[in-house]
């Protein structure tokens, strides 16, 4: 079942050597551990730079965007089964 | 020397690139694009989807008929472009001469980076590899390995899901032979139905078919490009994205300081010009079927004359031959003021050695006198109609490169 979903969350990011990695998000008062990134992807918007990941845990995909601009994280998309 | 040229086909890849974002839509049947129940088209099925007969461009409705579960997916343009640059990125590292053919196909010319067949199949898996590694484990692809780009996609459409398959000198007729008319890329159904009007129902029945038959069926040069098809012959390059983003045409043009009625003068300036074409043609290793020669009177009502040849030419004399030819049937209205020479649609040079003893003399010249050309300036070794035209350029300014006033 897919889910819109356009909010702000709070997200716990590791930086690699030459990825980023979301690694828990917090959206609500629950806090979501992420196991794992599937697809990650860019867009530009103007001046403005959009990360999308892609991730997943045992009974969610979610869809995180990360704004370079703005310097924020938002939920965009869920779906479980 | 032998080509070795990869086409590399991504499987299902609108459906792949979901599946691998989200994997719990994984071994099932999706589609992208469309809203469910409407009567808009399915833009890409999963493989799971195609097993229950839904094809790219099937109605929504139609789909949803075959697979009561299938899912529907809104299409995220910018997801596939970014997997597309992603692989493409790869393919770059393997080979410097990559074509995109599409968003989820594209030739690499591997010659040079490949010893053998074994090497070749190598690398291909290299690109599995890498393609798993750095994009993600359920993006996969089939990859035709040939000496041409019309063998290299056939055979990458022989095996699906992720495949892997050569066609060289030794399987060749067999593979030609298992495959219908409308398998070449290239031959629409259009074309199948007039070769199945002439009672050409096969690939061995195009082979064995009179060439000057299909000449005079298809024209001499769509005659010859089916013939060739039959013996799987292609000798088109592999044109990487630099190399076609360059300009769709090349022109050259030149005011004459002076209105003419004197056509020797008009053909030497001509000449002139149609040298700095060639030179930028064979320098951009291009060569163009297309010419068109024009010129401005005084009075600047303009006109001139357009030629499409049955082959790709390139070489300055050749190109000054047609415009003679033109020319000198032509009765100049008024006195010229501008001349002017354009070549378009373009193709990379592919070389062929021409036919006749003298044109390849001359052919296996112009590399040489491009390099003089190059080294010692402009013009430094000419032909003899245009000595006098250095002259002549001395009393003149210089030339004008291309020309904004005709199109
Ligand atoms: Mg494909």
């Amino acid at each position: 079942m897919f889910n819109k979903i356009d909010e702000p969350i709070e997200v716990i990011c590791a930086f690699l050597k030459n990825k980023s990695l979301p690694l828990y998000f917090r959206w609500g008062n629950r806090r979501y551990k992420i196991d794992k990134v599937n697809l990650v992807h860019s867009v530009r918007r103007g001046r403005d730079k959009l990360y999308f990941y892609s991730v997943s845990n045992k009974s969610n995909y979610f869809k995180l965007c990360f704004d370079t601009e703005k310097n924020c994280w938002t939920l965009n998309e869920s779906y479980s089964e | 020397m032998k080509k070795i040229i990869f086409h590399i086909d991504m499987n299902s890849y609108f459906a792949s690139v979901e599946q691998q974002a989200n994997p719990f839509l994984r071994g099932k049947p999706i589609v992208v694009g469309g809203k469910e129940g409407s009567r808009s088209v399915i833009v890409a099925a999963s493989i799971e989807a195609k097993k229950f007969g839904i094809k790219t461009a099937m109605p929504t409705f139609e789909a949803k008929k075959l697979c009561p579960n299938l899912i529907f997916l809104e299409p995220d343009g910018s997801k596939y472009m970014q997997t597309t640059k992603m692989f493409l990125k790869i393919f770059n590292q393997f080979s410097d001469k990559v074509e995109v053919f599409s968003i989820d196909e594209a030739f690499l010319d591997m010659t040079g980076w490949c010893k053998n067949w074994q090497s070749a199949r190598d690398k291909a898996n290299k690109i599995k590899f890498e393609i798993k590694q750095q994009i993600g484990e359920r993006i996969t692809c089939s990859i035709g390995i040939a000496t041409n780009k019309l063998l290299a996609k056939l055979a990458s459409d022989m095996q699906k899901p992720n495949g892997l398959v050569v066609i060289n000198e030794k399987n060749k007729i067999q593979v030609l032979d298992s495959i219908k008319l409308d398998d070449f890329c290239g031959i629409g159904r259009r074309i199948l139905q007039r070769l199945e009007n002439i009672g050409v129902e096969s690939v061995k029945k195009l082979r064995q078919y009179p060439v000057e038959k299909l000449v005079r069926e298809f024209g001499p040069f769509y005659g010859q490009k089916l013939k060739d098809m039959s013996n799987g012959h292609d000798d088109s390059v592999v044109i990487s994205a630099e190399q076609e983003a360059e300009v769709k045409s090349i022109s050259r043009a030149y005011t004459l300081p002076y209105d003419t009625f004197d056509k020797q003068e008009i053909l030497q300036v001509l000449l002139h010009l149609c040298e700095k074409c060639g030179r930028e043609l064979r320098h951009k290793k291009l060569a163009g079927r297309t010419l068109q020669f024009f010129w401005r009177f005084s009075d600047f009502t303009h006109s001139g004359f357009r030629v499409t040849l049955d082959s790709y030419i390139n070489d300055s004399l050749e190109l000054y031959k047609r415009g003679l030819e033109i020319l000198s049937r032509y009765r100049l209205p008024s006195a010229v003021r501008l001349i002017g020479i354009r070549v378009s649609n373009l193709a990379p040079n592919s070389r062929q050695i021409p036919l006749f003893q003298a044109d390849r003399q001359r052919f296996e010249l112009v590399p040489y006198l491009d390099q003089i050309n190059d080294r010692y300036g402009e013009l430094t070794v000419k032909p003899a109609h245009l000595l006098k035209l250095s002259r002549l350029r001395k009393k003149i300014g210089g030339f004008r490169q291309g020309s904004d006033d005709f199109s």
